[in-house]
């Protein structure tokens, strides 16, 4: 088991969690957030928040990336697809949300969040079930294996020469989430949106400069 | 002849789906036994022989690679061949996994045939599904 | 004695276990052909359905449920077991799947109706033995019901076999 990162910087009073995404959300104007506070929220789709420009660039791969192993996990497994989607953000305060954390050559992580009714169809058929037939408790573990299997396939394809650890994913709830310096991506699916937000992270907790074989500071 | 099986996960869900593939591919599983790490699975192959080990690597407590390693330590996989099923598709870790005495190494995700593809060429002939 | 062909339309269904028979169907865009045949009795099945979710039209769905995969592909199964067939035994095989008319796959109905198809059997309990899906390709699919022979035209092709396997989607011809 990978020991626990350092805990991420606390945020700053009056800041809005939701913010953490991107910045056309509506939701963060009264957050008190600005390019001064070393807190930059999570970019738009097509959007490239400020100062992350030069590390983003250092890893061109990661949203297309993202696409495709979204499409090759849902549909393998869970027999359903999702195309990309301009972000709306209203839905993830009540979604089902599982996160995971990675060490080794790149340390960071993940999070997936997928809106409640997805979230049951999605569960049904991967159980081989009617719709309604899963319990919550199934739900919740389709979703964390959901996010385990995307995680660990997009790390794999982003760097197949490198050793990593996957933590086990655990429920969160996507507010928790400070989301700094995260690539981010909405998806929608005939079930319902999903969406994915994926960050590196330095050895002290820190987005930023990581230490290793990625030259990027982040996934971002 | 049925076949006795230990699937190794800590998700209940992966261990249901690979559950259903069995049932789904013709093999006759005679007892499906599951573990949610390493510790649990040297725990029941303690007491007992299985025809074939279906295990994760990144488990709590002892994952999947300690859980080769002792089996392999022990002789075990010698005579029962152990499947990898792992998010984990690096290189390195699969490289590892063989060396150790795997069989064979599957990355999620997978579809439910692929799973079946890779028990008829880790079990053989034996008792080979009708369809 | 020479086979006897049974065409299977869009939106139809035959079973039968004569085995003089061979199913056919044609034009396979975006539709999924879903061919299924059980080695011991024989009772072999062509469901040839365009869309995949009855939900969009419950009148049409009740008027002819062959027309969607989920609620065309149970009407099989059990038109196959009222025959004599065993679900369990049987050797299932897709065909279809294109995206055809619409190169920019925008609506992506022919994938749609693909993974219906998946989902529906995987919940049926039965695993798929072979498919010919995707590309962008019309295609002709031809089952012997004796033998439970496959054979398929791709476009302007030569008629091959789709034998058996049970290799992941990707594999299957784009």
């Amino acid at each position: 088991m990978p020991p626990e990162l350092e805990p991420l910087p606390s945020a700053s009073p009056g800041l809005d969690r939701t913010d953490g995404l991107d910045q056309n959300d509506g939701l963060d104007q009264n957050d008190g957030l600005d390019q001064n506070d070393g807190l930059d929220p999570a970019p738009a789709l097509g959007q490239t928040a400020p100062g992350l420009q030069a590390r983003m660039d250092q890893e061109p791969a990661a949203g297309d990336t993202i696409r495709q192993i979204m499409a090759e996990v849902l549909e393998t497994m869970f027999f359903t697809q999702a195309e990309l989607t301009p972000c709306e953000h209203g839905w993830l305060a009540a979604a089902r949300c599982a996160r995971i954390r990675f060490e080794g050559s790149h340390c960071g992580e993940m999070l997936l969040g997928v809106a409640g009714e997805a979230a049951d169809t999605i569960a049904a058929s991967f159980l081989g079930l009617d719709a309604r037939e899963p319990t919550g408790a199934q739900r919740d573990q389709v979703i964390e294996e959901l996010s385990n299997m995307m995680c660990g396939a997009l790390l794999s394809h982003l760097w197949p020469e490198s050793k990593l650890t996957l933590a086990s994913p655990e429920l969160l709830a996507w507010q928790e989430w400070p989301g700094t310096g995260a690539l981010h991506r909405c998806f929608l699916a005939p079930e319902g949106t999903i969406a994915i937000s994926i960050r590196l992270l330095s050895r002290t907790g820190e987005p930023g400069a990581v230490t290793g074989p990625a030259e990027v500071a982040e996934v971002a | 002849m049925a076949y006795s099986v230990l699937i190794v996960d800590d998700s209940p869900v992966m261990r249901t789906f690979i559950r259903r593939v069995l049932a789904m591919s013709g093999f006759e599983v005679g007892e499906c036994m599951e573990a949610g790490n390493g510790d649990e699975a040297l725990a029941l192959l303690n007491t007992r022989h299985v025809d074939v080990i279906l295990t994760d690597i990144n488990m709590p407590g002892m994952n999947g690679e300690e859980l080769l390693r002792r089996l392999g330590a022990e002789g075990v996989l010698k005579t029962t061949p152990a499947l990898v099923i792992s998010t984990d598709a690096t290189k390195e870790r699969i490289s590892r996994m063989l060396a150790l005495g795997a069989e064979g190494y599957m990355s999620k995700p997978f579809t439910p045939e692929t799973l079946r593809e890779k028990l008829e060429l880790v079990l053989g002939d034996r008792n080979a599904p009708r369809a | 004695m020479a086979a006897s062909s049974m065409i299977v339309g869009i939106s139809d269904c035959k079973v039968t276990r004569d085995p003089n028979s061979v199913l056919v169907t044609y034009a396979l865009g975006s539709c999924i052909a879903v061919l299924m045949h059980d080695p011991v009795t024989k009772v072999s099945g062509l469901l040839h359905y365009m869309l995949p979710e009855s939900a969009i039209d419950a009148k049409k769905a009740e008027q002819n449920p062959f027309m969607f995969a989920d609620t065309g592909i149970p009407g099989m199964i059990h038109a196959l077991q009222t025959a004599g067939g065993d679900a369990k035994r049987m050797v299932v095989r897709l065909a279809g799947g294109a995206q055809v008319l619409d190169s920019q796959g925008v609506f992506q109905i022919g994938k749609r109706n693909y993974l219906a198809a998946r989902r529906i059997l995987w919940k049926a309990g039965i695993l798929i033995a072979g498919e010919a899906v995707g590309g962008e390709v019309s295609r002709t699919a031809r089952l012997e019901v004796a033998t439970g022979r496959l054979w398929l035209r791709e476009g302007g092709g030569m008629e091959r076999e789709l034998v058996r396997n049970s290799a992941a989607p990707k594999a299957a011809v784009r």
